[in-house]
């Protein structure tokens, strides 16, 4: 705990955390930092009166009073489907007569269903939910409805949002969820309705979510040309929305106008521009949704509806297009998602009624009773719950029963998945369901939805290194940093040297002083992102690494950011494209060797290299690289030592130096990184630092030549992770040991492949280290890959030769590590 | 009777024309008592100034637009706007939306509200009236689907909310009862030639006689049955009022539960929306007003002006300006015409365009706008808004801020912001205090002490530089007070 007597200045210090221009840079988690150091203390006087007023000027106290969100606390996210849905074209009782009969033209036919059993088959739009039952993970509870039948929209959609089929519906039950939540406090970031007004359900006798925009908000945020003046601006709009009689509606204006600087300074960086979102409704809602949950802002409960479900006429051209709508939005929900939230996440639906059994004749059905609702997620327990209604009997115009109590739904989700308390919000006890085989947790997977194939065989073509985006100054994007689990597209092919069809490029990323410690994630643009990473920031240092990735929808990829705020930057050193006739270079993997180390006079004078001063390197005909045909080479450079904070570049001898940097390193700090560098005039490499001076050392790893193996590359894959024993025991990497790790067979790495290029992470080393990837069978080399910091997390790009037997090894030299490898691209 | 102070006018005027004008309010209290100041609001004009669509085409989504900023403009700037308020309430309640039915058709259904939702008796200013016309235009007909309503296939949707959401409110009918109207309504459609024509086609009606409400209807009836279901709700006609027979009402006449119904409901609307309950004075006084001038539509809203209820304090705080209430606001202080300057896209964000409900039961009140990102919306169509007003003229050396068409209603930019010219000397701008009472002047507002003094001391903060001393009108134009009704 810190003296309370302690200053701002000397406090934030020890911190160590910039005080940045933007004041909702800090987010929950530093903030509950703060307030665990004891920090926090004197906030409940009011603004002006504590320290945290200083790091987040004008910030509302009570805004940030909730508690963390844990890894075992559950997210829910609701989809209403306004209007009452036809549940029985929903899921199709396909072996039933009278279902046909009844519903007649309007009827599915039981072929074009997807089949879930002898008797059910899912509206043919489904096909996300087809693979959550495949894997288990879909819960169909039907004939849920509420006791009392009324079947006017309003007031049932009341009492589906309320819960209380009788007596006043002031408040809705996800609401009264959030009043136990918060006792008291406020926390406009614990429930959200994303849409412009707030629906019943989400609204308590004390609380009520916030409603989260379906564009970027940019009002809260100073704006660049008038930052003070704004900021004074903001302070006076929080003034006058202060004034006025505490529960009166003119305060309850005033305090919506102050949510809205609040949720527009936090929002502006999780929701991209327009032009990024969906145009359709429920799609764009839920891609939202799953930019919320990453940005790790505490919510629990995330709602979105949309409509219209009310087909009273005209329905065979309308429902089918709301469930497309439902299945489009499930899989962006899905794919934008970072897998660390799978596990915590479950989805439901629901819908005020279902639909008569008997069309009219306007080609519709009317308000019916009762209608399955469906509950997904990595925790569900998958299989029909409840009862499926009969038709027999039925009448025209006769609903069909109900024998679910929409509170029994509710309160199985409230106990199984929100830590229970369902009979104070429903006021009573209801039969739980059991919908959930497991409480939330970290981990937990969902069907992916498309595999993402390896890429057509592609050759390596090196380019000058050209610079395609830069947050600092808007290249390539917009100039902002990238905010907390938000991902910016960077186009790489038909920008300048990469030409439309390259397959991958081998690029840079560079993070520019981070505001937490966070990861980032390359990956081709329009896959799922994928549960792997790419580069690990830390605040006060710029952190670079290199990538071989995939090129994506449009020839782009995607960069995700975890947590915190961060500048990047992203430079192009080449691409990968299918072989045409003629000339045309493969890989050519090598054991690594090691062709340079000025502490040792190992191909240059021993002596450090100072800064501003290239030193030539010859490559070719050293180190098992060929005497000739050689394109380019791929090395590991190694900043050993420096007393400067600078960068190293490599480029082809006889060439002008280009404006891009290979390794970034700091005073004191050892850092590879994985360079692919054009061979120049006889055969050489140039290599120069920026500033200091330091120890250089230079491993090579393989070389780019005529006829080798061309590279696919593949959605990142985890093959290695010993912190979850997934590719190698669950335990870590001791002194002098290695792990060796199956690539071949695994993440769509064929028999006879050559090698591979995985992102190697070190997790916390229990002390300063190296680390050596080489083939497996081989004899381990006098060179090293990584060279993690005691208790950091550190990343390289390693592209390693294969072993005869399919394998890697990855030796540790001192102390013990967890150790992460992520496979990017093989060659073959 | 109320006491006639500006308190009191203020109030009655900010309900019924949405903006306390000045003018409106000197011509007011100049007149004897209150019940002369709300008999001068409820004078309003014969007929409604009509809309034109010239240079549309035949764009049913522009015209759309035209109709919305025509009719906010005469929320406006109409002599007596209380007609078009109430043609505003109405489209919240007898609801149809552009979305689903065709623009001809709303047109008319809007043009019956402007004319007849404030009228004399003897124009339609009628519950019954307003009800019967309402239910066979081609609007209604198209959006809950009674065109579709015929015998051999019964479509409900129409009857269901005509008896919940139209006249009498949730749970007070059976499942019967709905079944019974819709065999009522069967056969009312739209001319196949001519879209935007009634037509009513017997061999699409049920004929076999119903019981609805305790009244046997449809027995012979033909095209008419229809209005006996209005007539046995409200008492009107022949055929005798019904009774509920369901729910805590049950037992009572039906046109009672109806006035109270609709007194509710306009209570809600022009009263205040945050007990959910009406006080019992004024509330008897409105139900009386509706069955003892037959569901006249002026006895029924003088009652309310009228009553001691309307000017408690809860009753002047309790609800909040609904974003065309906010529109129109701004569209007065600005002096800015509607037309071309309120696109839908402006609007939707807001939570309310109109010709666009959301859904049958129209717009909800209070809570339902108070929420950052429905509030946000309003900032930026203030900005908007304060963006189009800011029109450059120039007179030589000068340029203005216009507040409405004439010299009267503009401020110099240079007394907002000084005048620089090359070689001559500087003009500073006049002081802020000054600065702050002439916007206000011009834009017609009654601002709180306190929040001038804030904005005041915006204007001086260090970091605010002379050009951003027009920050000073955003800032007047979106207080909490504003959204205050």
């Amino acid at each position: 705990m810190l003296d309370p007597d302690i200053t701002t200045a000397d406090a934030l210090r020890h911190l160590s955390a910039p005080v940045a221009d933007d004041p909702f840079s800090l987010d929950r988690r530093r903030f509950l930092q703060l307030v665990g150091l004891g920090l926090g203390a004197g906030l409940v006087a009011g603004p002006g009166s504590s320290l945290l007023d200083a790091v987040l000027p004008g910030h509302d106290p009570l805004a940030w009073a909730a508690g963390p969100i844990g890894p075992n606390d559950g997210i829910l996210v609701l989809i209403g489907l306004y209007g009452g849905n036809d549940g029985l074209n929903t899921v199709v009782p396909v072996n039933d007569g009278r279902y046909y009969d009844q519903h007649g033209s309007l009827a599915v036919p039981a072929s074009s269903t997807l089949r879930l059993d002898a008797n059910t088959g899912l509206h043919p739009e489904l096909g996300e939910l087809k693979q959550f039952w495949d894997a288990g993970k879909l819960a169909i509870v039907e004939g849920v409805g509420h006791l009392q039948n009324e079947f006017s929209h309003f007031s049932s959609m009341a009492k589906w949002m309320s819960a209380r089929p009788t007596g006043l519906t002031t408040s809705g039950w996800i609401g009264r969820w959030l009043d136990g939540y918060l006792s008291g406090t406020k926390d406009l970031f614990a429930a959200a309705e994303i849409g412009h007004s707030l629906p019943l359900h989400m609204i308590g006798e004390r609380s009520v979510a916030t409603t989260v925009p379906t564009d970027r908000p940019s009002f809260g945020v100073p704006r660049e040309w008038r930052a003070d003046a704004d900021r004074a601006l903001f302070q006076t709009i929080r003034d006058l929305g202060s004034a006025g009689p505490a529960g009166s509606w003119q305060r309850l204006v005033g305090q919506a106008q102050i949510d809205i600087l609040d949720v527009g300074a936090t929002l502006n960086p999780v929701i991209p521009d327009d032009s990024e979102l969906p145009d359709t409704e429920i799609v764009r809602k839920l891609e939202i949704a799953a930019r919320l949950i990453n940005a790790n802002l505490g919510m629990r409960v995330l709602s979105a509806g949309y409509g219209d479900f009310d087909s009273h006429a005209g329905q065979p051209s309308q429902h089918p297009v709301r469930m497309q709508e439902l299945n489009s939005a499930i899989n962006r929900f899905y794919s934008t998602l970072h897998p660390s939230w799978v596990g915590r996440v479950t989805v439901m639906t629901f819908s005020e009624f279902g639909r008569t059994s008997y069309a009219n004749d306007g080609q519709g059905t009317d308000h019916g009773s009762s209608a399955p609702q469906l509950v997904f997620g990595a925790g569900v327990k998958g299989g029909f719950y409840g009862q499926r209604p009969s038709l027999a009997g039925l009448r025209r115009w006769d609903r069909m029963p109900s024998h679910v109590d929409m509170r029994s739904y509710y309160g199985s989700v409230i106990d199984g998945w929100l830590g229970g308390g369902s009979s104070g919000v429903l006021g009573g006890n209801f039969e739980n369901l059991r919908l959930f085989e497991r409480p939330p947790s970290g981990s937990g997977t969902v069907p992916v939805a498309s595999g993402s194939a390896p890429s057509a065989p592609s050759v390596f073509v090196a380019v000058t290194p050209q610079r395609v985006y830069d947050s600092r100054n808007g290249l390539g994007g917009r100039r902002a940093r990238v905010g907390p689990g938000q991902t910016v597209q960077v186009g790489v092919s038909g920008e300048g040297a990469v030409p439309v069809g390259a397959t991958a490029a081998a690029i840079n990323v560079t993070a520019v002083l981070p505001s937490i410690d966070t990861f980032l994630t390359a990956y081709p643009t329009g896959q799922r992102l994928p549960d792997s990473s790419t580069l690990n920031p830390r605040p006060g240092i710029v952190t670079a690494n290199s990538a071989v990735v995939g090129l994506g929808t449009g020839g782009a990829i995607s960069i995700y950011n975890n947590a915190g705020h961060v500048d990047l930057l992203v430079d192009v050193m080449g691409y990968f494209v299918a072989p045409t006739n003629g000339a045309s270079t493969g890989f050519h993997p090598l054991s690594p060797s090691r062709l340079l180390d000025t502490r040792t006079g190992n191909g240059a004078p021993k002596r450090r290299l100072r800064e501003r001063t290239p030193i030539s390197l010859q490559i070719v005909g050293r180190g098992s690289v060929p005497s000739s045909g050689v394109a380019a080479v791929v090395v590991n450079l190694l900043a050993v030592d420096p007393n400067g904070e600078g960068w190293v570049v490599g480029w082809p001898t006889g060439e002008t130096m280009p404006v891009v940097s290979n390794v970034q390193y700091q005073p004191g700090r050892t850092v590879p990184t994985l360079a692919v560098v054009t061979v120049g005039a006889g055969g050489k490499i140039d290599l120069m630092a920026s500033a200091g001076t330091l120890d250089l050392v230079v491993d090579v790893v393989g070389y780019f030549a005529t006829s080798g193996s061309t590279m696919q590359s593949v959605g990142p894959r985890r093959l290695l992770d010993t912190r979850t024993g997934n590719g190698a025991p669950a335990t870590r990497v001791g002194p002098g040991d290695a792990v060796n790790v199956r690539v071949v067979g695994r993440g769509g790495v064929p028999v006879g492949a050559s090698a591979a290029a995985l992102n190697v992470t070190a997790v916390a080393p229990s002390d300063h280290t190296y680390l050596t990837v080489y083939p497996g069978g081989e004899p381990r080399p006098a060179t090293s890959s990584l060279n993690p910091d005691r208790m950091q997390v550190s990343a390289n790009l390693v592209l390693s030769k294969i072993g005869t037997d399919g394998t890697i090894n990855i030796y540790n030299n001192r102390g013990d590590v967890d150790i992460v490898a992520d496979l990017t691209a093989f060659f073959t | 009777m109320p006491a006639l102070n500006e308190a009191n006018v203020r109030h009655l005027l900010r309900r019924t024309e949405i903006v306390d004008r000045p003018e409106r309010v000197a011509a007011l209290l100049a007149l004897p008592n209150m019940a002369a100041a709300v008999d001068d609001v409820m004078d309003v004009a014969a007929r409604p100034v009509p809309v034109s669509y010239t240079g549309l085409g035949d764009n049913g989504w522009k015209r759309g637009v035209r109709l919305s900023e025509h009719w906010m403009g005469q929320m406006a700037s109409a002599a007596r706007p209380f007609g078009e308020r109430m043609a505003f309430f109405w489209h919240g309640h007898i609801v149809s939306s552009l979305d689903k039915s065709a623009f001809a058709g709303m047109h008319d259904q809007i043009d019956l509200f402007r004319r007849t939702g404030l009228g004399a008796p003897s124009a339609g200013g009628n519950v019954v009236r307003l009800l019967k016309t309402a239910a066979i235009q081609p609007a209604m007909l198209d959006y809950l689907d009674n065109s579709r309503n015929i015998a051999r296939s019964p479509n409900q949707n129409f009857a269901r909310e005509l008896i919940e959401l139209f006249v009498l409110g949730v749970g007070n009918y059976t499942e019967a009862d709905v079944e019974a109207a819709t065999a009522a309504w069967t056969g009312h459609a739209k001319a196949r030639s001519a879209e935007n024509t009634y037509h009513f086609r017997p061999e699409h009606h049920e004929n076999s006689p119903q019981q609805f409400l305790g009244r046997t209807i449809n027995a012979g009836m033909g095209s008419e049955a229809g209005n006996e279901t209005i007539d046995v709700m409200l008492g009107s006609g022949s055929v005798g009022a019904g009774t509920v027979a369901v729910g805590p009402n049950a037992g009572r006449p039906a046109p009672r539960v109806a006035a109270e119904f609709l007194t509710f409901k306009l209570w809600q609307e022009l009263g205040e929306a945050s007990t959910r309950t009406v006080p019992s004075g004024v509330h008897g006084a409105m139900v009386d007003a509706l069955l003892d001038h037959g569901f006249d539509i002026r006895p029924w809203v003088r009652a309310l002006l009228l009553h001691d209820d309307f000017y408690t304090g809860v009753a002047k705080t309790g609800l909040v300006r609904q974003p065309a209430e906010y529109m129109v606001a701004l569209l007065v202080a600005c002096g800015i015409d509607a037309i071309d300057n309120v696109p839908g896209w402006l609007m939707d964000p807001t939570g309310q365009r109109l010709l666009y409900p959301p859904n049958v039961s129209g717009w909800k009140p209070n809570g339902y706008w108070v929420n950052a990102s429905a509030m946000g919306a309003r900032h930026s169509v203030a900005n908007s808004m304060t963006w189009t007003l800011a029109r450059d003229t120039w007179d030589g050396d000068e340029g203005y801020l216009q507040f409405g068409p004439n010299a009267a209603n503009r401020i110099s930019k240079r007394d907002v912001q000084g005048l620089w010219r090359p070689n001559q000397p500087y003009i500073p701008p006049i002081p802020t205090a000054e600065l702050v009472d002439r916007l206000i002047d011009l834009m017609g507002l009654s601002v709180a002490p306190a929040t001038r003094g804030r904005i005041l001391a915006h204007l001086d903060h260090d970091d605010i530089e002379t050009w951003m001393r027009r920050d000073a009108i955003s800032l007047l134009l979106t207080a909490p007070e504003m959204h205050i009704a």
